[in-house]
């Protein structure tokens, strides 16, 4: 049998039992940092937060630009199409965050590209503590995301304008809305990225797997589940709820969706404790090869 | 004689040192007991074939991944518990040649690297990279792995770390850079007097630069010496053997390798020389030389030598 130490009382591993290996317990080391030794110092905490937030900023330069070409064939179809017909108008109103939020569910893996967990080797080797520095990166990011929000509600409401299109009287607390829905899906979408090697197969499959089960809507016995993914998705503290402020009440038949302050602050606040709390666990977790 | 090859080293402090250090995936062992001794101001070379467990060792080094027993000391210090502050003194060379932000140019990461190491020394960076032939324009996506290997070297060196961590430095560099990227790592060396712990399993790519030798197989450091005992206890004797000899009792264990043909052997022996020398006299063999190996084949006969 190979075996490493004779010491009986030395601490075991669970070995497999075609191994037969024994790791002694080694005794401890003398805690005393070389005498003499002029240590390299610690970055400022402030100058690793600014150049997170520009790292992450030329991080997202080229999806920016895709989204920006995008809005710009937007704008010049908005702009053909108001050249043919003066009814043609882009209105302006809170619910259109639903677009900007599903963005920001996707922004983390921009963030974090070429970076999955078990290869954060570049990330990690940085003078500052793992958990820490996840953090400052995932902070750097929501940063640019509510940025990104707020520059796409700019543009709409620049069509708005020019288009005659008008904006939604709406109380001003909804237009708080996208923003804190951006913060929720951007949070849920890093946790994801941070905790998981493949966070498109993760969000694909929940994508397939929504559509797939609206095809059960019908059936009894998916009913129990279907119920909860549509609380999740769509119900009184879901996220619809978070990302526009309006609440299903069915007992008004013509306005089935209503400005609810009170559902939406519950629902916000249930789903930032539930992003935060999950993006922390992901950001201190270690995951190693 | 016996044949236990050294696995402590005397210095009067170690800026590595670990103890009985395991570390497993799963079910597997990546390393095993591991008592690594890189003496203060040494060139340590860590020699062992894939899958040895070199690159894990330097990872813990690094507090990239905990140990499952064992103490690790960096500069004297617990990784585990000061990872950022052992992270600062080291410079560190991945074994990836993908490693980093590839969405940057050189110049960007360049600055990227000075902020999180305050003691970056701008003119020596730029020495270094004019030396490296970098256009810092480049993105570093788009560098060949030779381009990015020169990076990596400069961002562990620009910051005069006391200690220098190097996966495989010399991978993917041709051999005209090799050869300068190795007289400048010299230089490095001489000018700040850094300590330097090299993986590699090209062990006559660094011959020139090594003073220390380790040897890992399996998951185990199986010997680590000064190279100058290297040189003097590990030589190669050739001698002719008359007919029907019948070996060198006593000396079995210590032989770490066998060679030669028809009545010339060529054994890689480990011990003092003229105890050996004497062994295979009195066994009958003619002893025509027994010189000294290169780091290389020490290495190979070290790393090949059966338990």
């Amino acid at each position: 049998m190979n075996t490493t130490t004779a010491d009986p009382t030395a601490s075991t591993f669970a070995l497999p039992q075609n191994v037969g290996l024994t790791v002694p317990t080694p005794p401890p080391f003398d805690d005393a940092v070389l005498e003499g030794a002029a240590l390299n110092p610690l970055p400022g905490w402030m100058d690793v937060l600014r150049e997170q937030f520009a790292s992450v900023g030329l991080a997202l330069r080229r999806e920016g630009m895709v989204v920006g070409i995008c809005a710009a064939v937007f704008t010049a179809v908005v702009g053909w199409m108001r050249l043919q017909s003066s009814a043609a108008n882009v209105p302006l109103s809170p619910a259109e965050g639903i677009a900007a939020a599903m963005m920001a569910l996707l922004i983390p893996m921009a963030v974090w590209k070429g970076e999955d967990p078990a290869h954060r080797g570049y990330h990690h080797a940085m003078p500052v503590g793992h958990g820490e520095h996840a953090v400052a990166r995932g902070a750097a990011g929501l940063a640019w995301t509510l940025a990104a929000v707020a520059a796409f509600f700019g543009w709409m409401g620049l069509l708005a304008g020019v288009t005659g299109g008008g904006v939604e009287s709406v109380p001003a607390w909804q237009w708080a809305a996208p923003f804190a829905g951006a913060t929720v899906l951007y949070l849920l979408g890093s946790a994801l990225t941070l905790a998981t090697p493949r966070p498109w197969r993760w969000l694909g499959g929940a994508a397939v797997g929504y559509l797939f089960l609206g095809a059960f809507r019908a059936v009894d016995a998916a009913r129990p589940l279907t119920d909860a993914v549509d609380a999740v998705v769509s119900g009184h503290y879901g996220l619809t709820t978070v990302i526009t402020g309006l609440v299903r009440h069915t007992e008004y038949m013509g306005h089935p969706m209503m400005a609810d302050v009170g559902a939406w602050l519950t629902a916000t606040i249930l789903w930032l404790a539930t992003s935060v709390s999950l993006f922390l666990f992901a950001a201190y977790r270690q995951p190693e090869r | 004689m016996t044949a236990a090859l050294p696995t402590e080293i005397e210095a009067a402090a170690f800026a590595v040192a670990t103890r009985g250090v395991a570390k497993r995936y799963g079910r597997d062992f990546a390393l095993l007991g591991v008592d690594l001794q890189v003496p203060e101001g040494a060139v340590y070379v860590l020699v062992g074939p894939n899958g040895a467990g070199k690159t894990t060792t330097l990872k813990l080094l690094l507090g990239l991944l905990k140990p499952d027993t064992g103490s690790v000391r960096v500069l004297g210090m617990d990784p585990r518990a000061h990872g950022p502050l052992v992270r600062a003194q080291v410079g560190y060379v991945p074994e990836r040649g993908d490693w980093g932000y590839a969405y940057m140019t050189v110049g960007r990461l360049l600055q990227h690297h000075a902020v999180y190491f305050p003691a970056w020394d701008w003119e020596y960076a730029a020495n270094l990279a004019n030396a490296f032939e970098l256009d810092l324009t480049r993105t570093l996506g788009k560098l060949s792995k030779g381009l990015a290997r020169r990076v990596h070297l400069l961002l562990a060196m620009a910051h005069r770390p006391p200690l220098l961590v190097l996966d495989e430095p010399t991978d993917g560099l041709d051999p005209v850079m090799r050869d300068e990227t190795l007289g400048m790592l010299a230089e490095h060396v001489a000018d700040t007097g850094c300590t330097v712990l090299i993986c590699t399993h090209i062990v006559h790519e660094v011959d020139r630069l090594a003073d220390h030798l380790g040897v890992m197989r399996d998951g185990r450091l199986t010997a680590q010496m000064p190279r100058e005992t290297l040189h003097r206890m590990l030589r190669r004797y050739r001698a002719d053997v008359p007919e029907g000899w019948q070996g060198v009792p006593g000396l079995d264990g210590t032989v770490i390798r066998r060679g030669g043909v028809g009545r010339e052997i060529q054994w890689s022996v480990w011990g003092d020389e003229r105890e050996v020398s004497l062994r295979l006299t009195e066994s009958g063999a003619t002893v025509r030389d027994a010189a000294p190996l290169t780091l290389e084949d020490a290495a190979v006969a070290l790393l090949s030598r059966k338990e």
